[in-house]
């Protein structure tokens, strides 16, 4: 079972649903137990629709056309590009911190 | 008893409409589907104040700030008449009104007002007078505890002149006029704040095309 990151970059609930919806479209719900899966971040349904709104006036994703009552929500190339910078920032941190800590 | 759906429906109706607009069905929808536990309820009742507060007018935010002012003022010195500065009501120096609310005429507030014109010409953009009317909704929900106050006064329901008339106050009707007579005032320093917001506006876009 994945752990649960409490605090830190890691569970920034905008970077979790950026990292979800980079495997393609996907509507609130799929985005919220997609994360609890890959994560282990459990985002409440508050706090997952403030960063849906905040990514969405900031252009880093896009609603599409609804499904029923559900709308997906893609990665635009803004997000995609923001969401890889994001990631290479953690990586080279993470690399240098685990190199770090290694014993000489 | 409340249903599922019904207090989910009240949830909801803690976000503002705009964004009810937008959100409304999914978030119900989610809220449906899983359990509503404490932390979820505790979680969508802090999102939705804090949208709210996020898309609230800047006169609304400054309005209810200052009304708060007011109100601690009150709280600690009760209904206070006097040349005293620290009074809650002071003789004007105008024959009208003949009574000022000290808070509503000190530079402190003329500050509150000029920044409410300001952030809401940052928001809303327009001419600088829209910023004016927005200091003058703030200014009414500012006042609005010095005029309840008069109306109970009116009626009688209150007495803040103390145990057997200890504490001079003027006419309710004095006070409840005072707030709405310094509503042109309110406009001015809004509009300037306006013009401020106008000019800082102008300078960013210049320096942003350089």
């Amino acid at each position: 079972m994945a752990r649960k990151p409490r605090t830190g970059p890691a569970s920034d609930p905008e970077l979790l649903i950026l990292a979800s919806l980079a495997s393609g479209p996907n509507h609130g719900y799929a985005i919220m137990v997609d994360v609890e899966t890959f994560a282990g971040v459990k985002l409440g349904p508050g706090t997952l629709y403030t960063a849906i709104t905040r990514l969405v006036e900031k252009k880093l994703i896009a609603p599409e056309s609804s499904v029923g009552r559900q709308r997906p929500y893609r990665l635009t190339a803004q997000g995609a590009a923001t969401l890889s910078e994001l990631l290479s920032d953690m990586r080279r941190v993470a690399t240098v911190g685990l190199k770090r800590l290694e014993p000489a | 008893m409340m249903t599922k759906k019904q207090v989910v429906a009240a949830l909801v109706r803690l976000y503002p409409a705009a964004w009810r607009a937008e959100y409304e069905l999914e978030l119900t929808d989610i809220l449906l589907a899983r359990p509503l536990n404490a932390r979820a309820i505790g979680d969508v009742m802090w999102n939705g104040l804090r949208q709210r507060a996020l898309s609230a007018e800047p006169s609304t935010i400054l309005g209810l700030a200052a009304l708060l002012i007011i109100l601690a003022r009150f709280a600690l010195s009760g209904a206070t008449y006097g040349h005293d500065g620290t009074a809650l009501l002071q003789p004007s120096s105008k024959t009208f009104p003949t009574v000022t609310v000290t808070f509503l005429a000190s530079e402190f507030y003329a500050i509150l007002l000029m920044g409410c014109g300001c952030w809401t010409h940052f928001r809303r953009g327009g001419p600088a007078w829209h910023a004016g009317v927005a200091a003058v909704k703030m200014s009414l929900i500012a006042s609005m505890p010095i005029m309840v106050g008069a109306l109970l006064m009116m009626s009688g329901l209150v007495d803040l002149t103390g145990p057997g008339g200890s504490v001079h106050l003027p006419s309710p009707w004095s006070i409840l006029v005072a707030p709405l007579a310094r509503l042109y005032q309110a406009w001015l320093w809004g509009s300037i704040g306006g013009f401020a917001g106008k000019s800082i506006v102008r300078r960013r876009q210049r320096a942003a095309s350089a």
